[in-house]
């Protein structure tokens, strides 16, 4: 009998001794599959990046940064090598550049580029944990352009996911879907990355419109197109299948390019603004507008305070609330809103992206509040600032997310096409936007002490005697496509040959 | 006098040894838990039951030291006699260094009229013969040096215009294999090219076979990395899907588990030696063990964890074996480090 309580107890004391370990113990979750979407629910892509209880990153990431998660594939492994700025295959420029090397687009006519065009980033959207002159990078700051007046944007930490969904998504390269209303939360220091559920760049909902398709199905054959009487050096374009009208060239070629763009398209002339100026049809996609989430201060009209940041609305601003609690307008209001004779009161919420939720929500009546997808002219949130930075000066900024005719070449990510909306009008369009002349990850533009943007100082004081400070850091090539401020001959000044977009 | 009217004959002397019996016991739980303790401090995996209870803790190898640093190393391979080691970079000059058994660097082996913006190696192999083979992804060409890294020559497969290699294995006959992933986008009206498969090349470039396709599948292959032949003449193949198993003439086998703790997330390197399979688990920062031996792998064991120190690693990348001693390219830690077993 004692032999047997003795027996028990030491069957008792290993079987806790195993309980106790096994608590100890943290089994570890893995992945098969790829892991950027299609998860269906017995899915195990999960554990490529996540561990549910031994964690070491907010949002259960088991990497210490994503630069060296991601890198782990994309930095020469699978095709978009966002290291070295080339596509794996064959060794042609990425769209978005490279975040340590790239192709130097000034040096770079077409195919595989020779070695001396490829060289070490001279600018680049530098994200944490990327290698900056042999030391990891914070990634935290500030972007430049957006500390409009009313809601500020960061700082933050820039992080591969603060673009791109890891998860996949409806976009180009899996860049960060749009969400419906409500979901952005400003400045939130507890999340990743600064831009979270904003708008986005994406695929044409009726090519050729706008944005981008990656249906390729109706690729002509390779001819050489003209427009306007300079010809096309791109790899896609057909004379032959639509009668060789300018314009039609321009559409079938968006149709056969994966490309994104602003979203941006002509409207009529007559109604509801006749000023020749854009608009998004939906303004929850376009790339500037991507951009502008954080740069928000750059997307504006034209050079002058006081306008919209966008031509998205044209010459009617937006009416702010006095305070960030989403009201209500009335119908006038909104009414005068787009017809231009309403003078908006430049209130810090009037940047508010709530509060320019509320509004579209609101825009046409008719559309209940949440509607992702409101008619159109629409606000866009900012304004040009009053008074910007240090002096409260006005700025003046080169325009994006507009028309740009008569084009001496192709604008790289330019949309293109006719007046999608109806109304009568046929009229051409060629828009750019910030993609046209910057890189986003990256870029090997050379930058001469000529064309440095930093340490700007002005000979004669500003009133007040008041320094205007750098732009920029010294050598910086501010993510531009060419060298120097060849994005500014390319459009402003006819210099030689033609250069050739990327073919990416 | 009843049974329960009995007394024990020394109530307090069996009293005491119940005591003793109950501290041995305990003791002996409070010993368990403390040599648990120090496993786990000493980097021992956190994952899985520990090897007290009786998993496999036969040939776990040990940390040995930090052989050579190099920047960002990708590949990494040894020569026939374990006197030369391979280390392809991922920064800095992007060459192949050349190093000594003791670390010491020889050379730093780059194909001709290059410079470190137009050169990526990335998966190495040593022949036999002793040459070695590097794929460069920039190039898009095998590199092939001569031990001591001396540029000798470039090996393409005859009648293919282009490729893509990633990863190179040689296996005891001089038979090259070769993974490619090569992707054109659709431009000028031709359809796209995706072609993930693996060659099977002669020395002078003669094609013997090739097989595999992209695809989603168990048997299909996702940008295929580096690859190892076993002493079956089995391919493994390490891709982004998990390590794919082929027979020599691209049958497909199997594919080793991709969950549980034995389970591989992302592989980044495979490589065979002494009837083991040894995998690069980069986003788990360890490294996998399997027994080899049977038609259906084991697994054996497990070694490695998260960390900048020594025995420690940050997405290991390329694994090689030459004898008892197993050498990882540390790849964000920016160095080789050797474990034996």
């Amino acid at each position: 009998m004692k032999r047997f309580k003795l027996l028990g107890m030491v069957i008792a004391t290993v079987a806790l001794i195993a309980v106790g370990l096994t608590a100890w113990a943290t089994p570890t979750a893995s992945a098969n599959g790829g892991p950027h979407g299609n998860f269906t629910l017995t899915t195990s892509g999960c554990g490529g990046c996540h561990r549910a209880h031994t964690a070491i990153s907010p949002y259960l990431i088991k990497a210490e940064n994503q630069y060296q998660l991601c890198t782990s594939c994309h930095g020469g492994l699978v095709s978009t090598d966002v290291v070295h700025g080339q596509f794996g295959s064959t060794g042609a420029p990425l769209n978005g550049g490279g975040f340590e090397q790239a192709v130097r687009m000034s040096d770079f006519i077409s195919g595989t580029p020779a070695a001396g065009a490829v060289g070490p980033v001279t600018s680049s959207h530098t994200v944490a944990d990327l290698p900056v002159g042999g030391v990891p990078a914070s990634g935290s700051g500030s972007p430049w352009g957006s500390t409009t007046s009313g809601v500020a944007t960061g700082p933050g930490t820039l992080e591969c996911t603060s673009c791109h969904n890891p998860h996949g998504s409806t976009n180009y390269r899996i860049l960060r879907d749009a969400a419906t209303t409500a979901k952005w939360i400003p400045n939130d220091a507890n999340l990743l990355n600064w831009v979270n559920y904003q708008v986005l760049a994406t695929t044409d909902d009726n090519p050729p419109v706008y944005g981008f398709t990656l249906d390729t199905s109706n690729c002509p054959a390779s001819v050489p197109a003209v427009i306007g009487g300079t010809p096309r050096p791109v790899n896609t374009a057909v004379s032959s299948l639509v009668g060789g009208t300018p314009a039609a060239q321009a559409g079938i070629y968006i149709k056969c390019k994966a490309r994104y763009t602003s979203g941006v398209f002509a409207y009529t002339t007559t109604t509801p603004v006749a000023r020749g100026a854009t608009a998004v049809p939906n303004v929850l996609k376009g790339m500037n507008a991507f951009c502008a989430t954080c740069h928000k201060s750059y997307l504006t009209i034209t050079g002058s305070a006081q306008n919209f940041n966008s031509q998205n609305t044209p010459t009617a601003q937006f009416l702010g609330l006095p305070t960030n609690v989403p009201g209500t307008f009335t119908a006038a209001q909104l009414t005068a809103v787009a017809l231009g004779t309403i003078v908006p009161t430049n209130t810090p919420t009037s940047n508010s992206y709530q509060t320019y939720l509320t509004a579209i929500a609101q825009w046409p009546p008719a559309v209940g509040v949440g509607t992702p997808t409101p008619g159109y002219p629409f606000v866009y949130p900012g304004t040009q600032d009053l008074g910007d930075g240090a002096g409260s000066l006005a700025r003046y900024r080169h325009a994006v997310d507009r028309t740009h005719n008569g084009g001496k070449q192709p604008l790289r990510f330019a949309a293109l096409g006719n007046d999608p909306t109806g109304g009568g009008s046929s009229l051409a369009y060629a828009a750019f936007g910030c993609l046209t002349c910057h890189f986003a990850h990256g870029s090997a533009a050379a930058a001469t002490p000529a064309a440095l943007t930093g340490g700007f100082a002005i000979a004669t004081p500003t009133p007040g005697g008041i320094a205007i400070p750098a732009d920029g850091p010294a050598g910086d090539s501010s993510l531009l496509f060419y060298s120097n401020r060849g994005v500014c001959i390319t459009c402003h000044q006819s210099v030689g040959p033609v250069p050739t977009p990327t073919a990416y | 006098m009843t049974y329960l009217e009995q007394q024990p004959p020394y109530p307090d002397r069996d009293r005491r040894r119940r005591l003793a019996l109950l501290g041995a016991l305990f003791a002996l739980f409070l010993a368990a838990l403390g040599v648990f303790t120090l496993l786990i401090r000493q980097g021992a995996p956190r994952a899985g039951l520990p090897d007290v209870l009786g998993a496999s803790s036969k040939g776990k190898p040990t940390f040995e030291r930090t052989l050579a640093a190099a920047g960002r190393p990708w590949g990494v391979a040894v020569s026939p006699d374990g006197k030369r080691l391979y280390v392809s970079e991922g920064a800095g000059a992007y060459a192949v260094k050349v190093f000594d058994n003791k670390g010491s660097s020889i050379a730093d082996a780059t194909p001709p009229n290059t410079n470190e913006y137009g050169r990526l190696p990335m998966g190495l192999a040593v022949a036999p013969s002793g040459l070695v083979y590097v794929a460069d992804r920039k190039l898009r060409q095998v590199d092939v040096y001569d031990a001591d890294g001396a540029f000798k020559d470039v090996l393409r497969p005859a009648g293919v215009d282009d490729w893509a290699p990633t990863g190179i294995a040689v296996d005891s006959s001089g038979l090259i294999y070769v993974s490619e992933a090569y992707e054109l986008p659709v431009a000028d009206g031709q359809p796209g090219i995706e072609r993930h498969r693996i060659y099977e090349l002669q020395p002078d470039g003669a094609i013997v076979r090739t097989f595999g396709e992209k695809g989603g599948t168990e048997s299909t292959l996702m940008y295929p990395n580096q690859l190892a032949v076993d002493g079956k003449d089995r391919v493994w193949v390490a891709d982004t899907a998990g390590v794919k198993v082929f027979q020599q003439d691209g049958t497909f086998l199997f594919r080793l588990r991709g969950e549980g703790d034995d389970g591989v997330t992302l592989p980044g390197g495979v490589a065979y030696g002494d009837g083991k399979i040894f995998v690069t688990d980069v986003t788990n920062h360890r490294v996998l063990v399997f027994d080899a031996s049977a038609d259906a792998p084991k697994f054996v064991t497990q070694f490695g964890d998260l960390g900048f120190g020594k025995g420690q690693f940050r997405y290991p990348a390329g694994i090689a074996v030459s004898g008892s001693r197993i050498y990882i390219a540390n790849r964000e830690n920016g160095r080789i480090d050797t474990w034996t077993q």
